[in-house]
């Protein structure tokens, strides 16, 4: 019966399938080539000195311990900032329907749409002495002199919040209007007020949106390169434009030995996150 | 829509995060047609100058065609590779646990890090160039659309992004501290403004 066949769930395979293996077969070639060699690559040439020396050189220098400290603190902050921001306007475009949802989604997706240097550049015409929002605040009589938003830390995360909000509202938004609104009415039905409902049943349940989202956006805010290049404080460089320039001037070894020291740290702290994740779980199911 | 008295908070940060979200992407429309040549607040005077220059200039030109080739490549790499997988994934055995963790393994790398390690390889085959392609399409299959930030030294690459991160170099009167052509850092803007 041919709808019995296209209806059934798919089966663990035992045997041999040589047409799932070629298919297979080609990502896989593809990322071997392009994604595990160069890695490989990376580890191996990191220790082309010496491996103790060329590591230790890294993690006895004040530099780039600074430089490391001063990348994850801004990945961070931006990661806990695009939550805190992310998470109610998530939250806003699941709730309302029709028109108000399609705005609010094409607010999110016209800067992600948008070139991620035009949108840096943008910033550095809004925020600069000369820009508009130190003009503006000037102008009111607000402030006298400008306040320094750009080569600061302060410009630099404004714009990497801005240019990571999407990745953090798109697929947190996907959980929350997949989520069964059952729950909530079984909760009211129950007599728990409208935050109790929101605080004891959604916001677990959106959970898994949040983590996911904010994982990219701290992965992605890490390797970040441009936006600190253009916007932040040259002596508060962020570990993606310290590895490009070594990589120029003092060498491939340098610069592999920098990537990996970065992969180790990002490893373990997704390491501690998941811990931490599955005790949560078990906890709340205990 | 009525707003409900408990949703006004809920709205204020709403209203705010949209406009923080549309607003540098809206404010560059009014700084194209600017006759200043300085970034910062639109001066009054209007021109389309900057329009017909990106329209004559052949270099800009030549940029937008390697952009679009770029960015058609990596597509349908990208589109392809990650179908197959898909398709490959239907099946659930043993291996997708190995093969789930290696598709994913690249979005938990900084790009930085795989951006050195394309760069070697590719170098050490003699297609430095051939990097943009390659690293895009890695990230391109899990939806990342990060630049591959360490992509130094790609003398050919001359791309739109290169091109504006140059002219706005020139445009804003700022020293750029450029590696530029020679080193190749994509961007090194050093601003002397305001």
């Amino acid at each position: 019966m041919a709808v019995a066949v296209e209806t059934r769930p798919p089966l663990r395979s035992t045997g041999f399938r040589p047409g799932r293996l070629f298919l297979l077969a080609i990502p896989a070639a593809f990322l071997i080539t392009f994604f595990v060699s160069p890695m490989v690559l990376v580890a191996l040439r990191s220790g082309a000195p010496g491996w103790i020396a060329s590591y230790t050189n890294i993690l006895t220098s004040e530099v780039y311990l600074k430089v490391l400290a001063n990348s994850f603190r801004t990945a961070l902050i931006t990661t806990a900032l695009t939550v805190l921001i992310g998470y109610p306007y998530a939250y806003a475009t699941a709730r309302v329907t029709g028109t108000l949802r399609i705005l609010l989604l094409a607010l999110v997706l016209m800067p992600f749409w948008s070139s991620l240097l035009a949108r840096t550049f943008s910033w550095l015409a809004l925020l600069q002495d000369t820009g508009l929002i130190n003009q503006t605040l000037i102008g009111m009589g607000l402030i006298d002199s400008p306040l320094p938003l750009v080569r600061t830390q302060v410009g630099v995360i404004i714009a990497m919040v801005h240019i990571m909000l999407p990745y953090f509202v798109l697929p947190l938004f996907a959980v929350m209007v997949k989520l069964d609104r059952s729950f909530m009415s079984a909760a009211e039905s129950l007599g728990a007020n409208a935050f109790r409902r929101f605080y004891r049943v959604f916001l677990p349940l959106s959970m898994p949106g949040v983590a996911a989202g904010a994982s990219l956006v701290f992965i992605l805010t890490l390797g970040f390169y441009i936006t600190p290049a253009i916007l932040g404080d040259p002596n508060q460089a962020m570990i993606g434009e310290v590895i490009a320039t070594d990589l120029e001037t003092i060498g491939f070894a340098r610069a592999s030995a920098l990537g990996i020291v970065l992969l180790a740290v990002t490893l373990i702290l997704f390491a501690v996150f998941a811990a931490a994740r599955s005790a949560y779980v078990a906890r709340s199911r205990a | 829509m009525k707003i409900q008295r408990r949703h006004v908070a809920l709205t204020v940060v709403t209203v705010v995060v949209g406009v923080f979200l549309i607003l540098p992407t809206l404010y560059i429309i009014p700084l194209s047609f600017d006759a200043s040549s300085t970034l910062g607040v639109p001066s009054g005077r209007w021109t389309t100058s900057w329009y017909v220059e990106l329209f004559t200039d052949r270099a800009w030109a030549r940029a937008a065609r390697n952009s679009l080739q770029v960015a058609v490549l990596t597509t349908v790499l990208a589109t392809v590779l990650g179908t197959v997988l898909a398709l490959a994934f239907r099946v659930k055995s043993r291996i997708n646990s190995i093969a789930n963790a290696v598709t994913l393994a690249p979005m938990i790398v900084p790009a930085v890090i795989l951006g050195v390690g394309l760069y070697g390889l590719l170098v050490s085959w003699g297609l430095g160039h051939r990097a943009y392609r390659a690293g895009d399409s890695v990230r391109g299959g899990r939806g990342g659309q990060q630049p591959v930030a360490g992509r130094p030294r790609l003398r050919e690459g001359r791309g739109v992004a290169r091109r504006i991160a140059r002219a706005s170099t020139r445009q804003s009167g700022a020293t750029a501290c450029a590696s530029g052509d020679r080193g190749g850092r994509v961007v090194r803007v050093r601003h002397q403004l305001g």
